[in-house]
């Protein structure tokens, strides 16, 4: 076996796996933001929970593991689309250093999009542009994802509004405690869709590697090992949290109570499982946020800080292109052979570590995770929160 | 009921088909989450029958510290308790579906 092929494709799996884990502790808030907020649930309880309906949801299906780049990357004969394993590891690199700094800054951005940006970045750059189907990556992608947060936010919009009258501004007696219990059902929903989704996509892009390396059978499923290790990284990251991105969905967006919890759970979890069924999958972390925001609608107009969530949806517009140049910018890189290979992880790495860096010289914890007094953002500015009295 | 919707959209172009799965997504969630919602407070609301509401200053809290929570003035009926017990059996029916719909092993994907 040459090194020269099997130091990449180990490249790509340990890559891979980190990239699992990022998306793990990216993505938690997405289910649990809200459950944390409103105390439905403690943090550590919340992300415990989290993690194990990651790792159970990943066993549960592996069909979208087959088809990780159908429709997005161009295939050939054998139904491979024409990259080369460096480049689905410089790819891999342009997720990992995007999802990490939008990790930093607190952004709920799509580890998804990340993912597929990283692809199309690296494919365009080391193949060329007809590598890319980009009638796919409109319909299944662009598209997708402008609509998400509208359709969330106006189902939860709905929904928080018929909550609030039918329990009379939550005032019925037992309400509070009822939609903590119905919010805990609704956002573990949300954790196990996103285990069966998320998990899965990962083991696609190591299943994808085998198969161009000839490590395996094109048509063939992932490995045991594979499912278990992407299953793994991902519950491991769930559980360790992302508490910096919990706070900006729980607390930034809008101060979410238990009614609007209930709701914008409730929301995302039906709006994720319908899509999908219906052949039209939507995203979890754009539908979660949108969910949240429509929840502040719903209440009153003036609860939702919009500058929080202008910074998000920013976020969400540049979330694919940039995670595109930077895995194009590693493709270029990487072409130069096995020490191109070994300069872009040498510099990823550095990027990844100077990041976490920065988180801890102003962590956010299971512990500070609703603490409003840590109202700067986590670049260090100050909030631009608008004082309570305005808001109710 | 399904296949003979998407035949119907797929008719026109792909900007068609797209914006028929769209506009499809949002009504079908949007009904399924209104009923579910609407079920499981009117459930609370039904077992709340006998027990005064939480009274607090318009706009305030209902968990603050300004909230003051009464005991309950008489027991609840029994069509009540019955009643509220039908919504929250509906709810946990959904969640259910749910549930089959996630894990693909139950409906053959």
């Amino acid at each position: 076996m040459e090194l020269t092929v099997l130091v990449p494709v180990l490249l790509v799996v340990a890559l891979s796996i980190f990239f699992d884990f990022t998306n793990g502790f990216h993505d938690t808030a997405n289910a649990m933001a809200t459950s944390v907020a409103t105390g439905a649930l403690k943090p550590k309880v919340a992300v415990l929970i989290s993690a194990i309906l990651n790792l159970v949801g990943a066993f549960l299906s592996t069909a979208v593991a087959k088809t990780v780049s159908e429709g997005i990357l161009a295939q050939d004969d054998r139904g491979l689309p024409s990259i080369t394993v460096p480049m689905i590891f410089a790819g891999l690199m342009g997720a990992v250093v995007w999802n990490l700094l939008t990790w930093w800054l607190g952004l709920p951005s799509s580890s998804t999009h990340a993912l597929f940006g990283g692809l199309i970045g690296a494919a365009v750059i080391g193949v060329g542009v007809q590598a890319v189907e980009w009638g796919g990556v409109l319909s299944k992608i662009v598209l997708p994802a402008l609509l998400s947060p509208f359709i969330a936010g106006l189902i939860a919009l709905a929904a928080t509004f018929v909550v609030y009258r039918v329990t009379k501004m939550a005032t019925v007696a037992g309400s509070s405690t009822a939609f903590r219990h119905g919010q805990t059902v609704s956002a573990s929903l949300v954790s196990l869709a996103h285990g069966t989704n998320d998990a899965q996509k990962t083991m696609g892009v190591i299943t994808l590697t085998l198969i161009v390396a000839g490590f395996q059978e094109a048509g063939t499923g992932p490995q045991l090992w594979v499912i278990l290790s992407a299953g793994l990284a991902i519950a491991l990251g769930t559980y360790l949290g992302g508490w910096r991105i919990m706070r900006t969905v729980g607390k930034r967006i809008t101060d979410v109570k238990p009614p609007q919890g209930f709701a914008a759970e409730t929301s995302a979890a039906s709006t994720i499982l319908i899509s999908s069924t219906l052949g039209f999958p939507l995203s979890t972390t754009q539908v979660t946020s949108g969910a949240v925001i429509g929840s502040g609608l719903g209440k009153r107009l003036a609860s939702v800080h919009w500058n929080v969530v202008t910074r998000i949806a920013f976020g969400w517009v540049v979330t694919l292109p940039a995670a595109a140049l930077v895995g194009g910018l590693a493709a270029w890189a990487a072409s130069g052979g096995l020490v191109g290979l070994v300069i872009v992880l040498v510099l990823g790495l550095a990027v990844c570590i100077g990041l976490f860096v920065l988180a801890r010289r102003k962590p956010v914890s299971a512990d500070t995770v609703n603490d409003d007094s840590l109202d700067a953002d986590h670049v260090g500015r100050p909030g631009a929160r608008q004082p309570e009295g305005e808001r109710a | 009921m399904m296949p003979l919707v998407r035949t119907a959209i797929a008719a026109g172009s792909w900007l068609d088909t797209e914006g028929g799965s769209i506009a499809l997504v949002f009504v079908v969630g949007l009904s399924a989450t209104l009923i579910i919602v609407g079920l499981y407070a009117l459930g609370i609301r039904l077992l709340a029958v006998g027990a005064p509401d939480v009274r607090v200053p318009p706009g305030e809290d209902p968990e603050g510290p300004r909230a003051v929570v009464e005991h309950r003035e008489h027991p609840r009926p029994l069509a009540a308790t019955l009643a509220g017990g039908v919504c929250f059996a509906g709810v946990a029916a959904a969640v259910v579906y749910g549930i089959y719909l996630v894990i693909p092993v139950f409906h053959g994907a």
